[in-house]
């Protein structure tokens, strides 16, 4: 019968349609699991517990030194990022007339294509030469916080123009001045959203290594003070990466600190999930 | 004077007043005043400004941007919109209900406790506060045993009437209502309406509705408005029963809106 062709042709368009879906979800997901492979074995045959606590000393040790630097360096330039760029996302959605608006918006999206070397030489010569510091960890974060600051302020600046406005409206006609109305009602709507946002720019920034070589350097020894040259792991894995391949264990060392990367990022992944899903909680009904 | 008689001094009286977005008019040249402890209604088609106008009297309006402001309105005597009022002031005594409920992400409690927070008052004397406001919102019996639950939770009127409850905790002293019931199935509509006579003692309230039975029953005054303009205003029965302006003897009958 002349419909029921038709009727066939289209099941098999859907078949056809749901196969070539599969086929891409396929495609997108099959590297990341080949290098997580790849990363994993090469990686864990040698690691032990010595990976994480012993100092590198010549071709041998752990990664210690460097696991502390980017837990420094991501914590404190997490904290200046965090606090800015919440800050001025809360100063353009709230206070800032429309025009300065865009532009502050525009500036936002331009700072979040600078390329991190770029940012990382300008750290470079304002915190290491003109400031005279040399390379420390201090230098490091505060260049790091400049490129963490773009996706936490353009995160919140989005949560924060999606709370409904009639919460504002709600707010304002109760009494509230707008600063009140930001503390306590956008805010709080709002949280989900810039942790979720917070944790996409620690993630970025635990993976970059050009920002923080210009303005940190490298050490493999622990660092006593904020004002010492200091390694990452993402820095590590940039040194040891390219010796011959006799030096068996520097490409060991590499392999295990894009290993331990990788498992931060999980880590911090499935703390801001367990995180943003409690302060959900509290907003359910809010869209209705 | 006779207490009981309707004419009283007027809390808010507005002279005037125009409304402006860009050239064109939203409002023109409105006069009108409310009386103390009554409940005035004010009806009329979509589209005809009766939202905008309720806005100017507590200024919320200001928080749209573009839009301009002409003539007076005053609260008690004193000019709403003079260089010295704080309009966060203006809001506290002039408290505003909306279309849909809009409880905040909190709970129970701290939703009726939120205007007094802001103005820190002292823990102990919230509490009291927010107790006689559910009671007065009819509340208390259904939700008095569950202050900690999100507001979220409760239902659609119940939302609703905790909005009138958080409203009444920092005391205002007229109270602006912008279709309050529109958005409520009719039993959950019909408990928010029997709030009113119990508002009516102790505020001024103004509702504005187009649900025309809904006025006649609650309001004892009601303003018809068209295209921004008052056509008419008078004690509702007259308004509804002996017009005097033919739009609104055409709008009462449902000829138009």
């Amino acid at each position: 019968m002349h419909s029921s062709g038709r009727m066939r042709r289209r099941l098999l368009f859907d078949r056809v349609i749901g196969w070539a879906l599969l086929l891409a979800f396929v495609v997108v997901l099959f590297p990341l699991f080949d290098m997580l492979y790849w990363i994993g074995a090469n990686a864990l045959p040698t690691m032990s517990w010595g990976t994480l606590t012993e100092n590198q000393v010549g071709t041998g040790g752990g990664l210690y030194p460097m696991i502390q630097g980017t837990f420094v360096i991501i914590a404190i330039a997490t904290a200046i990022a965090a606090a800015l760029g919440v800050l001025a996302a809360f100063y353009t959605t709230e206070y800032a007339p429309a025009p300065i608006a865009r532009i502050a918006r525009i500036a936002g999206n331009l700072l979040a294509g600078v390329p991190a070397i770029v940012l990382g030489y300008f750290g470079y010569f304002l915190l290491v030469l003109y400031t005279g510091w040399g390379f420390t960890a201090l230098g490091a974060a505060v260049t790091m916080a400049f490129f963490m600051i773009p996706y936490i302020y353009r995160t919140t600046d989005i949560a924060l123009t999606s709370v409904p406005r009639t919460q504002r409206e709600a707010a304002l006609a109760i009494g509230s001045r707008r600063h009140q109305y930001l503390a306590r009602i956008a805010f709080r709507i709002a949280l989900p959203t810039i942790l979720t946002g917070i944790f996409f720019a620690m993630a970025l920034g635990l993976g970059e290594a050009a920002p923080i070589l210009y303005t940190a350097g490298f050490s493999s020894t622990p660092i006593t003070n904020l004002m010492q040259p200091t390694g990452t792991l993402a820095v590590a894995i940039w040194q040891f990466y390219d010796f011959p391949a006799t030096y068996g264990h520097f490409l060991a060392l590499a392999f295990q600190a894009a290993f331990l990367s990788i498992m931060i990022v999980l880590g911090l992944n499935v703390a801001v999930q367990l995180l943003s899903d409690r302060y959900r909680r509290r907003l359910r009904g809010l869209y209705q | 004077m006779n207490r009981s008689e309707p004419e009283r001094s007027p809390i808010l009286s507005v002279e005037q007043l125009s409304v402006l977005a860009g050239e064109r008019k939203i409002l023109s040249d409105i006069s009108i005043e409310f009386p103390d402890r009554d409940i005035t209604a004010i009806i009329g088609p979509s589209g005809c400004g009766k939202t905008t106008f309720i806005r100017t009297l507590n200024r919320m309006i200001e928080t749209s941007p573009g839009l301009v402001v002409q003539g007076t309105v005053r609260y008690r005597g004193q000019d709403v919109y003079a260089r010295s009022v704080n309009p966060v002031l203006v809001r506290q005594r002039i408290g505003m209900v909306f279309q849909r409920p809009t409880v905040f992400p909190l709970s129970i409690y701290e939703n009726v406790a939120f205007g007094l927070r802001l103005q820190r008052t002292e823990e102990t004397a919230v509490e009291p506060v927010v107790r006689r406001c559910l009671e007065r919102a009819g509340l208390w019996s259904e939700i008095g045993g569950r202050l900690d639950q999100p507001a979220l939770e409760l239902s659609g009127g119940q939302q609703q009437r905790l909005c009138i409850a958080r409203a009444l905790a920092i005391e205002p002293r007229v109270l602006l209502f912008d279709e309050p019931t529109s958005s409520l199935d009719p039993i959950a509509a019909q408990k928010v309406e029997e709030l009113f006579a119990e508002l009516r003692r102790d505020y001024a309230v103004i509702i504005v509705t187009h649900n025309l039975p809904q006025a006649a029953r609650v309001a004892s005054r009601t303003a018809f408005l068209y295209q921004g303009r008052l056509i008419e205003f008078g004690p509702t029965e007259e308004l509804f029963e002996r017009p005097k302006e033919r739009l609104t003897q055409e709008y009462i009958t449902g000829r138009f809106g």
